[in-house]
């Protein structure tokens, strides 16, 4: 059976040029290369991407789809907008007004959604497991 | 009398604006500058100027923020660069006084309009006042009618035009060309013949205009209204539609579609885009709708290009001179 993981929001840097791309795939490597990655990049920062940030974006999206999983952008920047557009990419990706409509599309619900009386499951799951070891 | 001077009205968010870029000429409020279809909105004032018979003399005092204004294709024009641009003004009136000159035209470039200038002085004469103002439903703009003998007033000249009182209404087109919106609408109502401000070249098929060293490769398209500015090359496969301009010295390369915009003058647009709603110059991109404008450092996408066209067309010793018009009516 497949499972999937929580849905993982990330920033995007600010200037998302050539030099920024390699650490910010790097960082993102851990997450694409999970069963079933499920990503929201946050490009409400960014204020400059060039073709090298553009090349990165598409890279993420086809190693993650590999994966039989997705990425979604979410609050994009009027610069980023401009550029996705201009290059063609733009429709390409699920885009979103807010990171948590991203999360929201993939099924889970986002940690603001959460109530704050919601009761704390964690104990349970200890006492399950506990059970579990000793059976 | 032409005073062309910058504004200055976005000083604040730059100390020295460049007056050797667009954006430095945006920063400067100085639009008029700036090649559209083929000539700046300065440069076809001068020309329509210069083509009148009823007018004397021309004369230009340029602020000296601006770019050099080589007047060499039109030498009967006497520029004189200064930074009190209204005082060398002033000056000048006093001259053409002591010369014997019933009525001066003074106009501060900035809008574009079309007024019938025969018409604005019987009315000047009619009036007898001795400033007239032209203005139109927004207030009045900067083209006045005056008689000479003001200069002699101890009043600074800029101050006396302001307070003029004769105000004539303008029927004719007008647009303050102010903003980058305003300078995008001068284009498409000259593509769409709404106004004078035509194309400066030979239209090739009813609504595509394409001036001369254009070229148009195989498979490229082009979607009336459009201009094609010299010495533009339109790579392969492009598509340019819908009110687009591209200005002199151009590269729009292969597969790039460019909707409802203006490339100005000697910019290249990389391979493959789709560029919509939007100004570029250069390394910058105004995006109209999206209200932003960006620079994108990436050569690949967009960039200036090398050569005699990377400077401003129109205040430059490129600046195009067609055959002299008679004034827009």
């Amino acid at each position: 059976m497949l499972s999937s993981g929580p849905v993982v929001v990330i920033q995007v840097p600010e200037q998302f040029i050539r030099r920024k791309t390699r650490d910010f795939v790097q960082e993102l490597r851990g997450f694409i290369e999970s069963n079933r990655p499920r990503i929201v990049l946050d490009c409400s920062q960014v204020r400059s991407i060039d073709s090298a940030g553009v090349q990165a974006l598409l890279h993420c999206l086809e190693e993650t789809l590999k994966r039989d999983g997705d990425l979604k952008l979410a609050s994009l920047s009027a610069e980023a907008e401009v550029i996705l557009e201009l290059t063609r990419v733009a429709r390409i990706f699920e885009t979103f007004s807010t990171s948590d409509d991203a999360v929201r599309s993939f099924g889970a619900i986002s940690l603001t959604d959460l109530p704050r009386d919601v009761p704390s499951y964690s104990a349970a799951f200890e006492a399950l497991r506990a059970l579990k070891e000793a059976s | 009398m032409v005073i062309a001077e910058a504004d200055n009205r976005e000083k604040g968010s730059l100390e020295t604006p460049s007056s050797t870029s667009l954006i430095g000429l945006a920063q400067l409020g100085w639009f008029a500058g700036v090649e559209l279809l083929g000539m700046s909105v300065f440069a076809r004032l001068i020309q329509n100027l210069t083509g009148t018979k009823t007018i004397a003399d021309v004369s230009v005092v340029l602020d000296g923020r601006l770019p050099a204004f080589d007047s060499t294709h039109v030498p009967d024009v006497a520029v004189s660069a200064a930074s009190d641009v209204w005082g060398v003004a002033k000056e000048q009136l006093r001259d053409q006084r002591h010369r014997g000159l019933d009525t001066v035209l003074i106009i501060r470039t900035g809008a574009y309009m079309e007024c019938d200038l025969d018409d604005l002085v019987r009315f000047h004469c009619r009036r007898g006042e001795a400033v007239t103002r032209v203005c139109d439903d927004q207030g009045g703009l900067d083209f006045w009618v005056v008689n000479p003998h003001i200069a002699s007033e101890g009043d600074d000249l800029r101050t006396t035009l302001e307070s003029a009182e004769a105000c004539y209404r303008v029927q004719g087109y007008v647009n303050r060309l102010d903003s980058w919106w305003e300078m995008r609408r001068l284009v498409i109502d000259g593509l769409t013949l709404r106004c004078l401000f035509w194309p400066q070249g030979r239209e090739v098929r009813p609504g595509v205009w394409m001036a001369e060293g254009a070229q148009l490769e195989r498979g490229a398209r082009i979607v009336p209204p459009g201009f094609i500015g010299r010495d533009v090359t339109i790579s392969d496969q492009c598509l340019i539609t819908r009110c687009t301009a591209v200005e002199s010295g151009s590269h729009v390369d292969c597969g790039t579609v460019v909707e409802d915009s203006s490339i100005l003058s000697g910019t290249y647009i990389g391979i493959g885009l789709d560029l919509s709603h939007s100004i570029a110059y250069g390394t910058h991109l105004v995006h109209l709708n999206h209200d932003v404008m960006l620079e994108i450092t990436d050569p690949i996408v967009v960039r200036q290009m090398r050569g005699k066209h990377s400077r401003l067309a129109g205040i430059s010793p490129s600046w195009p001179i067609g055959n002299p018009r008679k004034w827009p009516r």
